[in-house]
């Protein structure tokens, strides 16, 4: 990105075209009221809220009580823990999402003609909200009406949501069914911009399908990884309704990730907008140092062109 | 191009599409059995009668209703979006202004900030300007955090329009507004349908801001009212996954008519 | 050049940039001011001048007991200008509930009259000044808390004000079971401890699941604690442990009641699969003979009724909680009852007045007891034998209202009698320890750490 410099407006003495279609500050003003109204805003009042006692009832306006939120954080030991299950997600998610949309993305990709209609079918979960399918799994693995009642085999006693391991992988299962097919599309279209000249030279120096696969297809498809896993690390770090409707933060709080703990301090039984508030800071803050720490560990800003020699 | 097959590939897809479709075949399935049949045969046998009972019984039980309100919000979302952003994103590409170029770093920064994790003071400013329990309360929230990701994307197709087209319509004699009009919208389809698809899908499949902001059943959306009827229904399997597919039905019509516009639109949310 | 800027390009750059950010920062704070001015003036405005005209809203919890409160509303309907405007409320949790109402406070949308299932879920409301006090209207109606068992009445009275109008009726917990699957295999309802220990044994033979337990739901887990702890530890000190009396929890009786139930457990008596069933479903379990035993309120009642009403009649069974122990017999634990509470900036004060006067009226107890409820006015036992419903309905009924009488102590379920911060703690503790993820010394550092 190049930021304009006073040095372009001297262009315009040189005869204007420069000039032409260049749209001043107003036309920016729309959407960043809008985004600073509603997003900005309540981002630093979310700040103001982790320094009150607010219990949610309008009429009580919350009410300043300095750092004891923040002292609460210090030796509350459930923030800890849901940070650890949040990092488990995230980390369960992209070990088991990214191999397989990759692998899939880059086959149908193929010219062959039959992956094309494979490709349509693998596109359903996108047509399915996340409490749709959350719905539909939380129906389909009920211990006593569901498929474990049915394939005792295959599911043991059932128990899936009984132990924090098990209700994870469940958790991180459902996320794979529903986003596998969104990155493996982000796949798709990377896999088919690399030019087939790479992989024409490849196969006149003997190279094999799996050689050609790590040496041309990965490197070149390096920006959509990068692109995918944050996506998927910021996207599992607010997973919310999955968790809501399946396990419902169990057992015990087995599965209540940060972006839950949030949203139970502050709408559960507790009503403790104040520390919600404080939770939610720590969320922001963490998202952050993600998003900022992946862009500057790959060089993502740098935006490499992969298409350097060709 | 290559010559030999793609096995581990082949396999890898050959497995994940049976994850895909076993549990939308259950659902399909569930959808069209009775109760009685369900309860009785299983989630696994195949179904002895069909029926649309269920269907008729969620659509009864006001389900159209829900829908319906999902339906605005996600109309009201890209409304305001394709409004606002266009411009911003115009803005942020050609203009000289120091202003815009801080707002655009502005808009980077959104980006990390998901809707979440400022739902409890968005409730309270909803609250105060009177908008609780009402969907233009959670349209606007919506749009808000649709806004950097659309003009993140918007941003980078409009990049793509070089200057020499700029400059043969300023020979033309045109106006920023015209060029605008008749040029860079027009151009940028590619980005624009992306965008819409972004923030129609944000807007149908959310859930938190509508669950926190718009409780009552007139303005319950039907991500939220699929949640609530788990409890209604209970263990009326084959009622709740007919409300499932009553979900799916209107996107898989936007699907079948403008397939390449929507798939087009979810690559583009992968960027270049 | 003339008037040529003695500063570098860069400097001129960077001021330039430093007044644009300044600019900026001013710009978004005064837009801030002015939205949380606007925001501000708007909830100042006090909501009851925006309240509906000629309308009183009661917020009802749309369970199967809902039908009672719905029709009383039509009938004073009938005889009043100002109407009742019942409002469903889509929420099938009691949390979920008030915080629904909770969030409408002061706003338009904030109903007159809503319904509570004890003092610490109204306490934040008391203190934040948001409901109304009784006390006039008791002055000038007696009747209004006469008319109440004063045990009942009293749950809802902080601080000497009187917050609560009993409404609904009082739902102890009682041990359901399926008679069919228990006749099945030669059982009857088990009266004592060792009796429920043995039929477990049978039971699991016969491929049922003995008890079963919406683990998931968490509640349901508390029912059991509630009633082993009456029964070796008695619902007094029970009561002074919930107060705050943290001793109880380490006390031999305590230890010996978390012996018998980490026994049940062992022994297999709630299945499995527990912690991942939850109350949308257990019912059926029961119901399809999947299970023998539910212990569950007497709401539940009502619930299968709704679902099966065959079932209801003649397959459902119930039964007092197996007797054991040195304690008084007798002892019950669950919901005293629900209570109507009246928002503090109601614009119809008097109207709400007349309607909750409607809820000690005799054909408003025999609604409630047509539904399977049982109102905890001085005077239900007169009406139980005559009230509409199905025999089996009043068969219950009488069950009910008997063990309520003779209850030496009726201990209002846990997780109502303790501060809302420390609800989701204690579920966590007795969830924990049913799935072995805490032991007996782990239970009890959990229960002494909640704020009481």
């Amino acid at each position: 990105m190049t930021v304009p410099t006073r040095a372009d407006r001297s262009t315009r003495r040189r005869g204007g075209l420069h000039h032409a279609g260049r749209p001043g500050a107003l036309w920016a003003a729309p959407a960043v009221l809008f985004f600073t109204v509603f997003a900005l805003l309540p981002l630093a009042y979310a700040v103001y809220l982790s320094f009150t006692k607010y219990n949610g009832i309008a009429i009580a306006a919350p009410r300043l009580v300095g750092g004891e939120n923040w002292a609460r954080l210090a030796s509350d030991p459930a923030v800890p823990q849901a940070l650890w299950l949040s990092v488990v997600l995230v980390v369960l998610a992209v070990v088991t999402q990214t191999p397989v949309a990759l692998l899939i993305g880059v086959w149908t990709a193929g010219p062959q003609r039959g992956r094309a209609v494979v490709a349509a079918l693998y596109f359903v979960p996108l047509l399915m909200s996340a409490a749709a399918i959350a719905v539909l799994f939380s129906a389909l693995i009920d211990p006593n009406f569901g498929l474990p009642a049915a394939l005792p085999w295959l599911f043991g006693d059932g128990n899936l949501l009984g132990t924090s391991p098990s209700a994870m992988a469940v958790v991180a299962f459902v996320l794979a069914w529903q986003y596998v097919p969104f990155h493996s599309l982000i796949y798709q279209a990377a896999a088919r911009a690399v030019p087939p000249v790479l992989y024409q030279a490849a196969a006149i120096d003997g190279a094999g399908t799996v050689r050609q696969f790590f040496s041309i297809t990965l490197p070149q498809l390096r920006n959509t990884l990068i692109t995918s896993v944050i996506l998927m690390v910021v996207g599992t770090f607010t997973t919310f309704e999955t968790i809501l409707i399946i396990t419902n933060g169990g057992p015990s709080g087995g599965t209540t990730i940060l972006a839950y703990l949030m949203y139970v301090t502050g709408f559960g039984a507790a009503a403790n907008y104040g520390y919600a508030s404080v939770i939610a800071v720590v969320l922001i803050l963490i998202a952050t140092v993600i998003s900022l720490g992946m862009v500057r560990l790959t060089g993502f800003d740098r935006m490499r062109g992969t298409q350097e020699g060709i | 191009m290559r010559t030999r097959p793609n096995v581990i590939g082949g396999v890898v897809a050959a497995v994940w599409l049976a994850i895909v479709l076993i549990p939308v075949l259950l659902m399909l399935r569930a959808a069209f059995d009775t109760q009685a049949g369900y309860a009785q045969n299983g989630p696994l046998a195949l179904p002895r009668t069909l029926t649309l009972e269920n269907f008729v019984a969620a659509i009864d039980g006001g389900f159209l209703r829900n829908l319906a309100n999902s339906a605005i919000i996600t109309a009201g979302t890209v409304g305001l979006v394709l409004l606002v952003v266009p411009p911003l994103s115009f803005a942020i590409v050609r203009s000289t202004s120091r202003t815009v170029a801080n707002a655009f770093r502005l808009m980077l920064l959104g980006l990390a900030i998901p809707a979440q994790v400022v739902v409890v003071p968005v409730s309270y400013l909803i609250i105060q300007l009177g908008l609780n329990n009402s969907l233009l309360g959670v349209i606007l929230p919506t749009t808000a955090f649709a806004i950097p990701v659309c003009t993140l994307v918007l941003t980078g197709a409009m990049r793509n329009i070089g200057d020499e087209l700029y400059e043969a319509m300023a020979i033309d004699g045109a106006s920023t507004m015209r060029i605008y009009t008749r040029m860079v919208l027009p151009l940028s389809k590619g980005g624009l349908a992306t965008v819409i698809v972004f923030a129609a899908l944000q807007a149908w499949n959310g859930f938190l801001l509508p669950l926190v902001l718009a409780r009552s059943p007139e303005v319950t959306v039907a991500t939220v009212a699929l949640n609530q009827f788990r409890s209604q229904y209970s263990v009326n399997i084959p009622g709740l996954m007919a409300a499932v597919v009553l979900t799916i039905i209107p996107i898989l019509l936007v699907y079948l008519f403008a397939r390449r516009a929507l798939v087009a639109g979810v690559m583009g949310m992968g960027g270049k | 050049m003339t008037g040529h800027n003695p500063k570098t390009t860069n400097e001129r750059v960077s001021s330039k940039m430093n007044s644009h950010i300044a600019r900026r920062i001013g710009a978004i704070s005064v837009a801030g001011a002015l939205i949380m001015g606007l925001a501000g003036c708007a909830g100042a405005n006090s909501a009851s001048s925006s309240r509906p005209e000629n309308e009183v809203h009661l917020l009802v919890f749309n369970d199967a007991a809902a039908a009672a409160e719905e029709a009383l509303a039509d009938k004073f309907n009938e005889t009043s200008d100002v109407k009742i405007v019942v409002d469903k409320s889509p929420e099938t949790e009691s949390v979920a509930y008030i915080n629904g109402v909770r969030q409408s406070l002061g706003t338009p949308d904030a109903p007159d009259i809503f319904m509570s299932w004890g003092a610490a879920q109204v306490q934040d409301f008391v203190d934040s000044g948001a409901l109304l006090s009784y006390n006039d209207w008791i002055g000038q109606t007696p009747a209004l808390r006469d008319a109440f068992s004063p045990a009942v009445f009293d749950q809802e009275v902080i601080d000497g004000q009187a917050y609560g109008i009993p409404v609904r009726g009082t739902q102890p917990v009682f041990l359901f079971n399926n008679a069919s699957v228990l006749a099945a295999n030669g059982l009857k309802p088990a009266t004592t401890w060792k009796d429920l220990l043995s039929q477990v044994d049978t039971l699991k033979a016969a491929g049922v699941t003995p008890i079963g337990l919406a683990g998931a739901s968490q509640w349901p887990t508390l029912m059991w604690f509630e009633y082993v702890y009456a029964q070796t530890v008695g619902n007094d000190k029970v009561a002074q442990a919930l107060a705050g009396d943290t001793s109880v929890w380490d006390s031999a009786e305590s230890r010996e009641a978390l012996d018998m139930l980490r026994q049940l457990v062992d022994a297999g008596a709630f299945g499995t699969t527990f912690d991942s069933v939850d109350y949308d479903n257990s019912p059926a379990l029961l119901r399809s003979g999947k299970s023998a035993y539910e212990l569950m309120g007497t709401w539940n009642y009502a619930v299968q009724a709704g679902a099966d009403a065959t079932f209801a009649d003649s397959g459902l069974g119930y039964s007092a909680f197996p007797a054991f122990g040195s304690q008084p017999k007798g002892q019950l634990a669950g919901n005293v009852s629900n209570y109507y509470n009246v928002t503090a900036d109601t614009r119809y004060p008097d109207t709400v007045k007349a309607f909750l006067q409607e809820l000690y009226s005799p054909e408003f107890v025999q609604s409630e007891l047509a539904l399977g409820n049982l109102p905890t006015t001085t005077d239900v036992g007169q009406y139980i034998g005559d009230a509409p419903g199905t025999a089996s309905a009043k068969k219950f009924l009488e069950f009910t209202n008997d063990a309520v009488q003779a209850a030496p102590s009726f201990q209002l379920s846990w997780d109502q009698a303790v501060p809302t911060a420390s609800k989701q703690g204690m579920l966590d503790a007795m969830s924990g320890f049913f799935s072995g993820t805490l032991d007996a010394d782990g239970f009890v550092k959990a229960m002494q750490g909640l704020q009481y």
